[in-house]
């Protein structure tokens, strides 16, 4: 067994994966409960970055944690301009949908107050090309939780070719993130 | 909490180490997994044992059952899913000894204040299929290792295990 630590490779500056292409733009971890969180501003990133990433952990206070998903909206849009693709399942069933002009794209799933105190729902969410004025801008969502049993790939769409410039987190629901949720954006870097 | 804003942005993503089995292994173990991270991305890539079965995970050591999945797998026409508890932390199912490739995204890994759930892809392209996964640790503590090993036996000469960590 060999052991090869990357980290001297990069130093030495050898054939090696680019660094600095996926860097940390911003985090919030709740420290108290909050109905959303924004990533704003993201077209200050439009000129150094191609995709974003978006990781986080999240909980919601709803009572129930039956369908409570994660809400995304692009530039404050509220109106009828997503639509969503998903492959999932609750362990149960492997089921598939499409849903069109939605208010938001959805991605399951977040655990909730039925679930265990110290579970949590996860996420990442590739947003590609996000400052791009030639396309509609999609994304897709890998997402589970435990104690919720949920597994699930999401795609959306957002009718809507304009740059983005922030980026809203909430619940289906319109219930609270609980203290100790996590969100973190990442950029991707444009080749040079 | 005011969000905080990265100016200028940190790169991340930072590569921890490969091991690359010389010879066939049950098991090998990233220990002394530093805490100045948030989330470890792990990828598997490599033959399978032949006889088949899950490869999985220890965190810290525990190999109570201590931890609980949800999976969906789809081999050509067919498709499956399940929901159960286990004393391993599982994220794909392998059959035969052709080329799997899995990539695991263990969340707030160095967080004390939460269970520990992981989201994984796994394929076996060649025939066998693909799938997601969800496994949750429920445990509090920080994961400090990771020790991997496969239902089905030894992992074969030539497996490479990477492992990565992010910053949040």
């Amino acid at each position: 067994m060999s052991l090869v630590p990357w980290g001297i490779w990069a130093a030495s500056g050898g054939a090696v994966a680019a660094v600095d292409s996926y860097d940390l733009l911003v985090t919030e971890i709740l420290t108290s409960s909050q109905s959303s969180v924004t990533f704003a501003s993201l077209g200050d990133y439009a000129a150094d970055y191609q995709h974003l990433q978006i990781r986080m952990v999240g909980r919601s206070d709803r009572s129930s944690r039956d369908d409570e998903n994660l809400r995304i909206r692009f530039n404050s849009d509220s109106d009828s301009n997503y639509s969503n693709h998903y492959l999932q399942t609750d362990g149960g069933s492997v089921t598939s949908g499409a849903e069109t002009n939605n208010n938001a794209m959805w991605a399951r799933s977040l655990t909730a107050s039925s679930s265990p105190s110290d579970s949590f729902g996860v996420f990442v969410i590739d947003v590609l090309d996000f400052s791009n004025t030639n396309k509609n801008t999609t994304a897709r969502t890998l997402g589970g939780s435990i104690d919720d049993d949920f597994i699930g790939l999401s795609s959306g769409a957002w009718f809507n070719t304009a740059a983005l410039t922030s980026i809203e987190l909430g619940t289906q629901f319109s219930n609270n993130f609980v203290a100790r949720s996590r969100f973190s954006i990442y950029g991707i870097r444009k080749a040079a | 909490m005011a969000q905080t804003v990265y100016d200028p942005p940190v790169s991340t993503y930072i590569p921890l180490q490969t091991i690359t089995l010389g010879a066939s292994a049950s098991s090998v173990t990233f220990a002394s997994i530093p805490q100045t991270y948030r989330d470890l991305v792990l990828v598997i890539n490599g033959a399978m044992p032949n006889s088949g079965g899950e490869p999985y995970a220890r965190l810290n050591s525990d190999s109570a059952s201590n931890y609980s999945a949800v999976r969906m797998t789809g081999q050509g026409s067919n498709y499956s899913a399940a929901a159960f508890t286990s004393n391993r932390l599982g994220f794909f199912f392998t059959y035969g000894s052709e080329l799997a490739n899995v990539i695991v995204s263990l969340m707030d890994y160095s967080a004390t204040d939460k269970h520990k759930t992981t989201l994984s892809r796994g394929s076996q392209a060649a025939g066998r299929g693909a799938a997601a996964w969800a496994s949750r640790w429920a445990n509090t503590d920080a994961v400090t290792s990771i020790a991997i090993s496969h239902e089905g036996g030894d992992y074969p000469s030539g497996v490479t295990f990477s492992l990565y960590a992010i910053e949040a």
